[in-house]
């Protein structure tokens, strides 16, 4: 018997170039040709507008959604386009005792601060306020009590147990306090000082006290405050060398505002606070006939499927609102089904069609260019529509709402032009079809 | 040595993982044609019949008869694609790998029994259009992408023995198995719309089912002559959709393919290898929507040098050249393919004159022909053998 002997030396080195070079080969690159000569089929994309009767039907406008206090800022108004808004603040308490350094250099704790000085400092959104000059707005200290989350125009407090309107509508009696002018090429924001009488007011008050009112003198105007705090200026008797800040932040605001929106008689509304939504019911053709470009590639009747639809938008025209509800800022919409249209107007809603971002719309389009076209898609929703009842049997929604996000944003709102009328809302489709791919 | 018969393994195995495509004439008909062959035949310029020694291939199912001791066979095959068009000054490069066969034997009632999992049509591949569409309010440019991903594969079992001292009968019959997808896509460019308009997307997928029986004879007709032939023949194949396909179910007239093999010790170490296959696919034209079939022949002719040594062993040499014509034509005309090619035997493990495993190597430098497409391809095919075990 006679056995070869082995190398696995020069073997294994062999083996490994082999190896490499099948790994190489094994980065999948596919074939394809040098132009489109193997791409089978054509599909055909076409673009279809359905006119309200073919889609839409029961527009309804709901109004209530959130209030006031959630919008993260406030609003003043005086006389502009008839409506009065003043804004509700109260501040946190005072500091009791601070941390400062004494004769010996020692931290210790002082708390008998002594107050120098005080004042009440508003930023505004100078997008979303309507002056390009001076204005000139109050601080008053309220004297009744109000409930942040339903404080109106008549009532201070106005849920479902408890009714309590103001002794004056407006915010009832307050305690004048200062009046400052914004000029607004000199900033974004007002310092309303406070005297020593209204420090001793507020120091060790409770909370209730510690509250102001902030109104608008200078008539058609809005103003947006986006931000309201107590700046405090204290010495300590232990560490006479140094002056101490304190910020009060605020713990409660809102506005007032008189006289409330009403509802449109026709068209859509979105936004506003508290915020408005428009619901409607949309309806689709099962089948197409038309038009001939696509029945060429897809063949007549063509059965409208989920994957059809490429792009969904409603066509919707702008309208201006109310003056006073004018935007001055963008605003931006969402649409999601409707979960249970007989629980309307609290109906739960699914999720965003139009994704995260919403659809952002300028404000200009609602004032000078009012009756201008903007598309919100849709297509999540048309495509679920088409999908039919789900695992469970459930049925598709029909119905949408059209709403701000976040809702609240802010105190105007966007209108759109209702059925009827050259400006009647549209439903856009761009439909993609194509014969069914067979093998070759 | 057994380090090297791992890596070996190793790297076949790795490289065999994605069934990958390796020629644009995946795109013609039904698909391209592979051949279950190893690298010994590859080097040899032959469809793999009537080599010397013993074989494990598929097309050849006497020849296991003399294998007499069970083994096993794994092949990956590499290849390196250049695609050109006259009139069209670009080019296409692509890459790939596939395995054309796994094949084992084990003795059983005086002959032997033999399972194997074999590719028979290749059918991947991509295309692209750029195409402008109207969007109602603008228009934008869209791109169409085809995607076709699949093959046609085969697992057999076979038997063969020996009938005489130098004769040698085999059969195998096979299923075939394997399925294929094709989507389509169209992706809109920015516009107006940008971010807003969906992919559309339509496609399907069918499975592929049908019948092959393979029957061959080997002999040694003289103590310097071997000649073998097979013939398989086919049931229709056929192609079902599944459920979500809009796609209808299809059936292809699959040919009866001949092979002829032979080989010739011209001189001590030195053999001559010739073969030839005749399958006349012409049938399956009219089951196509679109293209032409025809005959597929191929003749092949090679040379061993099996004394040659390197590295201290016996490595056999070898060289060839094959010629064919396809099935299915990217353009009318035909196409045709042929190769020049080169190759090593390396044996792994020797034990008492039996190579226990063995890597077998084959390089073919050739193209790929159909009107004005043309291929320029590098093939390797690598394969390890093993018996014994």
């Amino acid at each position: 018997m006679r056995k070869i002997e082995e190398r696995r030396g020069s073997g294994t080195v062999l083996l490994l170039a082999l190896a490499t070079v099948t790994a190489a080969a094994c980065t999948e690159k596919l074939p394809s040709g040098l132009d489109d000569g193997q791409v089978p089929g054509s599909p055909v994309t076409v673009t279809l507008e359905l006119a309200w009767p073919q889609f839409g039907s029961n527009l309804q406008v709901y109004g209530g959604y959130g209030r006031p206090n959630q919008m993260g800022s406030t609003v003043v108004a005086r006389s502009f386009g008839g409506v009065e808004a003043r804004a509700l603040v109260s501040f946190a308490s005072f500091p009791t005792s601070a941390q400062v350094r004494d004769a010996s250099n020692n931290l210790v704790t002082d708390t008998a601060l002594t107050f120098i000085d005080a004042y009440l400092v508003a930023r505004f959104d100078t997008l979303a306020s309507t002056n390009t000059d001076t204005v000139t707005l109050a601080l008053s200290q309220t004297l009744e009590s109000w409930d942040e989350a339903t404080a109106t125009w008549t009532n201070a407090q106005s849920d479902l147990s408890v009714v309590r309107p103001w002794s004056a509508p407006g915010g009832g009696a307050v305690l004048p306090m200062r009046t400052r002018t914004w000029v607004r090429a000199q900033g974004d924001s007002v310092q309303f000082f406070f005297d020593s009488a209204q420090i001793a007011r507020w120091r060790g008050a409770p909370d209730s006290v510690r509250s102001g009112r902030i109104d608008l003198l200078s008539a058609g105007h809005r103003l947006s405050v986006g931000f309201a705090a107590v700046r405090l200026v204290a010495t300590s008797a232990r560490d006479t060398d140094t002056t101490l800040v304190f910020t009060l932040a605020t713990t409660r605001a809102t506005y007032i505002y008189d006289p409330p929106a009403s509802a449109p008689s026709d068209g859509f509304r979105v936004g506003g606070a508290p915020a408005w939504r428009t619901v409607l019911d949309i309806a689709l053709p099962a089948t197409l006939n038309g038009p001939p470009e696509l029945c060429a590639a897809a063949g007549c009747p063509f059965l409208l499927e989920p994957r059809n639809v490429t792009y969904a938008g409603l066509g919707l025209r702008t309208r201006t609102p109310p003056t006073a509800f004018l935007p001055t800022d963008s605003v931006t919409v969402d649409v999601r089904s409707v979960l249970s249209r007989p629980a309307l107007p609290k109906s739960p809603l699914g999720g965003s069609v139009v994704g995260p971002t919403g659809s952002t719309i300028p404000p200009a389009l609602f004032g000078a260019g009012a009756g201008t076209r903007v598309d919100i898609p849709i297509t999540a929703f048309v495509q679920d529509f088409l999908r039919g009842p789900d695992e469970s049997g459930r049925p598709p929604s029909n119905t949408l709402a059209i709403l701000s996000t976040p809702e609240p944003s802010q105190f105007s709102f966007a209108e759109f032009f209702g059925p009827g009328g050259p400006n009647a809302p549209v439903l856009k489709l761009i439909l993609t079809a194509s014969p069914a791919l067979e093998l070759p | 040595m057994r380090v090297s018969i791992l890596v070996a393994a190793a790297s076949l195995w790795a490289a065999a993982a994605p069934l990958q495509a390796q020629s644009l004439f995946n795109a013609a008909g039904i698909g391209f044609p592979m051949e279950a062959v190893d690298g010994r035949a590859r080097a040899l310029g032959s469809s793999g019949l009537g080599l010397p020694g013993t074989s494990l291939l598929p097309v050849d199912p006497a020849a296991s008869a003399r294998l007499l001791i069970p083994g096993g066979l794994m092949v990956v095959q590499p290849s390196w694609v250049d695609l050109t068009r006259d009139g069209d000054s670009g080019h296409r490069y692509f890459r790939g790998s596939r395995f054309p066969v796994f094949a084992a034997a084990y003795p059983v009632r005086g002959g032997m029994a033999t399972v194997h999992l074999t590719s028979v049509l290749d059918q991947a591949y991509t295309g692209e259009r750029i195409v402008n569409v109207n969007l109602g309010s603008s228009t934008t440019q869209a791109t169409d992408r085809f995607e076709q991903a699949g093959a046609v594969s085969s697992l057999g079992i076979g038997y063969s023995r020996m009938v005489a001292s130098t004769m040698a009968v085999g059969i195998s019959a096979g299923r075939y198995a394997g399925s294929v997808s094709r989507t389509l896509t169209r992706e809109f460019g920015d516009s107006a719309l940008a971010n807003q308009v969906l992919p559309y997307r339509a496609g399907g997928s069918w499975s592929y089912s049908g019948y092959q029986v393979t029957v061959g004879v080997s002999s040694d007709v003289t103590a310097f002559l071997r000649l073998a032939a097979s013939a398989t023949y086919s049931t229709e194949l056929d192609a079902d959709p599944s459920a979500q396909t809009a796609g209808s179910r299809r059936s292809f007239d699959m040919p009866l393919q001949l092979r002829l093999g032979a080989s010739s010790q011209l001189a001590p170490g030195l053999t001559l290898a010739a073969s030839a296959s005749r399958a006349d696919w012409s049938g399956t034209e009219g089951d196509l929507l679109s293209g032409e079939a025809g005959a597929a022949t191929s003749v092949g002719l090679g040379l061993e040098l099996a004394q040659a040594q390197l590295f201290g062993r016996t490595t056999p040499l070898r060289a060839g050249f094959r010629r064919r014509t396809l099935p299915f034509a990217l353009e009318g005309g035909g196409a045709n393919e042929q190769t020049f090619s080169g190759g090593l035997g390396i044996p792994l493990n020797v034990t008492s004159e039996i190579v226990l495993a063995s890597l077998d190597l084959g390089l073919e430098k050739g193209n790929r022909t159909s009107g004005s497409f043309r291929e320029d391809f590098w093939r390797g095919t690598v394969s390890l053998r093993v018996t014994g075990f």
